[in-house]
């Protein structure tokens, strides 16, 4: 029975509308009908027939399609919804507006924080390895000149180059960066015992460690880069350049806008709809996208119903419920998913902003033709030429002027 | 350029071009005597399955080999096999370019160093100054 039900609403509607929003609600509706199950009388009286192989047909029908109704209107609040989680319906002003960005604030700067650390040290390291290496060099050559023949290091512990060098090699096996001040101690210390001592003599531990140091050396600046570059994508995947919204959710969505709008001007609000249809041309990529924002409409839909099966019930079953234990269970389990579902839903909405951006990277240009526009010859006509675009799209300025193209030149 | 793994019983080293080059030069009559290297895990299939790696396409499971690596301290595994040709799987990135760059070596009067690792360009002084002289510098292979 089900199963047809599904076919049906697939033939009737697309399989978005089936995921997004039709499989939610019956997983709620199942869901809150076992609490209903469990602790209404009435509701059991009617539920008990149904469960029997001789079902009545016409209730469970009835059952399926309200939910599909419930659904579509689910489908069709989607993007409210979706903006709901993005803090958008929040009084600017208001105390909870203000409390949610305090937090995401603060997130904010601890993200920025990491990475500007990460980035100065990788610059750091980068520019004072090849000093550090001469500096190694120099200091092996005064200690092979001033203390020819003559060598006691030792590498043991204690000696503050080697714990310098052992705090170096435990950070590699932890597949952590070491921090600058710990590999310019390093290299100070052990430039320290090469000058007093000489290399070319054995035991083979000064060498051996000053060999290691240089692989450190390598490790620290390759580990700083991968830092800073890891850590600006997850800046800009999840903040925008302005203002911070009030929720994590808000603030992945600005982040789609202000990188189209840092890096060429395109305003994506304005002309995100108008490139949708070019989309569609490259079947594959757009299935992909399609699937993305279906994730995330689905994983939105769960953060509502599971809020709302929650306020649901922590209301009502102080008055109809029997069981404190489903009472605990609700309160407990409730937010607990919703969250879940919520950190999930902001996880996608990451995975779908990659794809929006890539898309805009693409794409855009094949908007340009479609307009009947040149495509511009740098990168600065073309932020020009956005610019423009969107002082007719969104004000109709009168003074702005873009000359036209109608025939294959515009692809030049 | 030319690596070499060497296969002792459960266990492989990874020895670099410039190890190996190295001994050459110091006359070592065996790779097994070689000093040096890294050590190499070889997964087999219960070690994939009981960390969930992916032997055919490994960086779909990239972070599950980053978490198994630093697990058993080692800094490389290889995956796979196939005559004079090898799959390896490093723990940072600087060490698959040390596996994939050019080779280098030092113009010292006393000795040669060679090189990949540590990682070195052409016209700076060798750091391993001072067993080649006090002069020299970094040039690329010559062979």
């Amino acid at each position: 029975m089900l199963t047809t039900v599904l076919d049906r609403l697939t033939g009737l509607t697309s399989k978005y509308f089936v995921l997004g929003a039709f499989v939610p609600v019956l997983v709620f509706g199942f869901l809150n009908g076992v609490i209903l199950y469990l602790e209404v009388g009435w509701f059991r009286a009617w539920a008990e027939p149904q469960l029997s192989v001789a079902a009545r047909a016409v209730d469970v029908v009835a059952t399926l399609v309200g939910l599909a109704v419930v659904a579509y209107v689910l489908w069709g609040l989607s993007g409210f919804l979706r903006q709901v989680l993005e803090g958008q319906h929040l009084r600017r002003e208001s105390r909870l507006a203000g409390f949610l960005r305090g937090a995401q604030l603060r997130r904010f700067r601890a993200a920025r924080h990491e990475y500007q650390h990460a980035r100065d040290a990788a610059a750091g390291i980068a520019a004072a390895k090849p000093h550090w290496v001469d500096q190694l060099v120099d200091a092996a050559i005064k200690g092979n000149e001033a203390h020819a023949g003559r060598n006691s290091y030792d590498g043991q512990p204690g000696n503050a180059a080697a714990d310098a060098l052992a705090t170096l090699r435990r950070r590699r096996e932890r597949a952590e960066p070491p921090e600058p001040l710990e590999v310019q101690t390093a290299v100070a210390e052990l430039g320290k015992v090469l000058a007093e001592n000489d290399i070319d003599t054995a035991p083979a531990a000064l060498e051996r460690d000053r060999d290691d140091l240089y692989v450190l050396l390598d490790y620290a600046e390759d580990e700083w880069a991968a830092r800073e570059a890891a850590l600006g994508g997850r800046l800009q995947a999840r903040f925008g350049a302005g203002a911070v919204a009030a929720t994590a959710f808000g603030n992945v969505g600005e982040s789609m806008q202000s990188y189209t709008l840092s890096r060429y001007r395109l305003n994506l609000p304005t002309f995100w709809s108008r490139l949708q249809p070019l989309l569609q041309k490259h079947q594959e990529f757009y299935a992909g996208l399609q699937d993305a924002k279906v994730q995330v409409d689905f994983l939105v839909s769960c953060v509502f119903l599971s809020a709302l099966t929650t306020v649901f019930w922590v209301v009502a079953l102080p008055f109809w419920g029997d069981s404190v234990w489903l009472l605990l269970a609700v309160l407990v389990l409730g937010p607990l998913i919703t969250w879940g579902f919520y950190l999930a839903a902001t996880e996608n909405y990451v995975a779908f902003g990659e794809l929006v951006r890539t898309s805009v990277d693409l794409y855009r240009f094949e908007l340009l033709d479609a307009l009947h526009l040149n495509r511009p010859r740098s990168l600065r006509d073309e932020r020009l030429l956005w610019n423009a675009m969107q002082l007719v799209a969104s004000s109709g300025q009168p003074w702005v002027d873009l000359g036209y193209r109608h025939d294959d030149t515009a692809k030049a | 350029m030319v690596h070499h793994f060497l296969e002792v019983p459960d266990r492989y080293r990874l020895l670099y071009a410039g190890d190996l080059l190295q001994a050459r030069a110091a006359k070592v009559p065996t790779v097994g005597e070689v000093r040096g290297g890294h050590a190499v895990l070889v997964l087999d299939d219960k070690i994939a399955a009981s960390d969930g790696l992916d032997l055919v396409f490994p960086m779909r499971t990239g972070q599950l080999y980053e978490n198994m690596l630093v697990r058993r301290g080692v800094d490389y595994c290889l995956t796979g096999a196939a005559e004079d040709t090898v799959t390896i799987v490093t723990l940072h990135e600087d060490q698959g370019y040390a596996l994939m760059g050019p080779a280098y070596q030092c113009n010292g009067q006393r000795k040669t160093h060679y090189f990949p690792e540590p990682r070195v360009s052409p016209g700076q002084r060798c750091p391993k100054i001072p067993s080649c002289g006090r002069t020299s510098t970094i040039e690329p292979y010559t062979g």
